[in-house]
């Protein structure tokens, strides 16, 4: 069920991804973010409108890293701050980081987890059920990704939402 | 002339008169047919960066799975596949008869430029290709390869080349939503810099039922509430398109006129346009 890309522009990355329904130890999981024990980016789903999404925003972080031009500490603090709209770091992972709520959708994402291990270890952390990746586009919100971004009416018209909402991401820092 | 970007199987050898003419002549086909017909031709001449997205073939040294299909003067462009969507790279490669650092400055500047107008016209409603990431360090731009289009160009050519066809009257309808766009893109005060019928694209899916009028190439695009850069604009897409469609000044009358119905300031920007062309696109300076 987990699903593995190679980046195109950076072959030696690999990007992994499992998503995790009913999550209800939200607290404890960005607690063992924050110590270092889970190395992944763990996303608000309902946040997400695409894989494709969650892959840009990697190879961007990817990208910034190996320039070691990263805004924030970490590689997968960085995937949640490409995935935003603005430039605050504690805003961005307020919103696309893990939530309080009680019960919650989260996608993980791991790098360079060839083996499974990384994705293993994350399952005996986090408490809820593993779904399939395509069950995305039935916990997406659209009406909360529309707010953030600030999606005008005529912006949505141009083209689907995760494309619209990719190119705010890359064109986010063209000022 | 910068960069023509010039997206669509058109490229391979004028295939676009060709494909025309080898259709019934008595028969104008509609924008979808046209794209069915320029994607069935890129299939058949095996382009594979076309067809496939560059499965096997090996690509540039620099960008690995990227094939080169264009050059311009200002960037080289490039078809391939970028996390898995078919995908176009725009690379500004640097001028050697600059100096190194006003070299870099502008090649980025530009790059960061075009990536912001980009965002600005999607904002203003102006479907253009999506951006899927930029690379400051090298110049590159990845973004959506549009698959299901044509250039404006060779559909108004393949119309035109069909004998005895009422072209004015099949065109009609594009130029009346070319015109429309235009006039959103200027009242989002966007100076498109560089519209020909090869930057106008028309593009349709089967999800769509009439075509789309898609801008692309905004290397040369800039941010002026100006009638005057307006006019410009509107005056640069006039010459392009009489020299490359000689006598449709006609057809090019429908754009203004539908440009005119849409933009909330039009009458300026028209004003300003028949003193452009008095002069030309520069200013007169003297005294």
């Amino acid at each position: 069920m987990e699903v593995s890309t190679t980046l195109d522009l950076y072959p030696d990355t690999t990007v992994s991804m499992a998503l995790f329904s009913g999550v209800t130890n939200g607290s404890e999981v960005r607690r063992k973010i924050m110590d270092g024990t889970i190395a992944a980016a763990v996303i608000n789903a309902q946040m997400v409108c695409d894989p494709f999404q969650v892959l840009v925003a990697v190879n961007k972080a990817v990208h910034l890293d190996k320039l070691d031009k990263k805004k924030t500490k970490t590689v997968f603090g960085e995937i949640l701050f490409n995935l935003s709209p603005g430039n605050n770091i504690l805003a961005a992972y307020q919103k696309f980081g893990v939530q309080d709520a009680e019960s919650q959708d989260v996608l993980v994402v791991l790098l360079n987890d060839l083996q499974g291990e990384q994705l293993q270890q994350v399952s005996g952390i986090i408490q809820g059920t593993r779904i399939p990746l395509e069950s995305l586009k039935d916990i997406r919100d659209e009406q909360q990704i529309i707010k953030l971004y600030k999606i005008s009416e005529s912006e949505r018209s141009v083209g689907r939402l995760e494309e619209v909402v990719v190119c705010r991401m890359a064109t986010k820092d063209a000022g | 002339m910068a960069d023509k970007v010039e997206k669509g199987p058109s490229l391979e050898g004028g295939s676009g008169d060709s494909l025309a003419s080898s259709r019934k002549p008595t028969e104008i086909p509609t924008v979808a047919q046209m794209i069915e017909m320029q994607n069935k031709a890129a299939s058949a001449s095996g382009d594979s960066a076309a067809a496939g997205g560059g499965t096997g073939t090996p690509g540039s040294p620099q960008h690995p799975g990227f094939v080169l299909f264009k050059q311009g003067a200002e960037a080289r462009l490039y078809r391939g596949t970028f996390l898995g969507k078919p995908a176009v790279l725009k690379e500004r490669f640097s001028k050697k008869y600059r100096h190194p650092r006003l070299d870099e400055k502008l090649t980025t500047k530009r790059t960061q430029g075009e990536a912001r107008t980009v965002a600005r016209a999607r904002k203003a409603g102006i479907p253009t290709p999506c951006i899927y990431f930029v690379n400051y360090q090298s110049n590159c731009i990845y973004m959506e390869d549009l698959r299901s289009a044509t250039t404006s160009r060779d559909y108004i050519v393949a119309v035109q080349s069909v004998r005895g066809g009422d072209s004015f009257r099949a065109l009609q309808p594009i130029m009346d939503k070319i015109g429309k766009t235009l006039a959103t893109m200027h009242d989002g005060d966007i100076i498109h810099g560089d519209l020909t019928t090869s930057n106008i694209m028309l593009k349709q899916d089967s999800s769509m039922p009439e075509p789309q009028v898609v801008l692309i190439d905004f290397g040369l695009s800039s941010v002026s509430h100006l009638p005057e850069d307006k006019g410009v604009d509107l005056y640069v897409l006039e010459k392009a398109f009489l020299s490359t469609h000689p006598n449709t000044e006609e057809l090019f009358s429908i754009i203004l006129k539908s440009y005119t119905r849409h933009s909330r300031k039009s009458k300026e920007v028209i004003k300003k346009l028949d003193e452009v062309r008095l002069r030309g696109r520069k200013r007169t300076m003297v005294g």
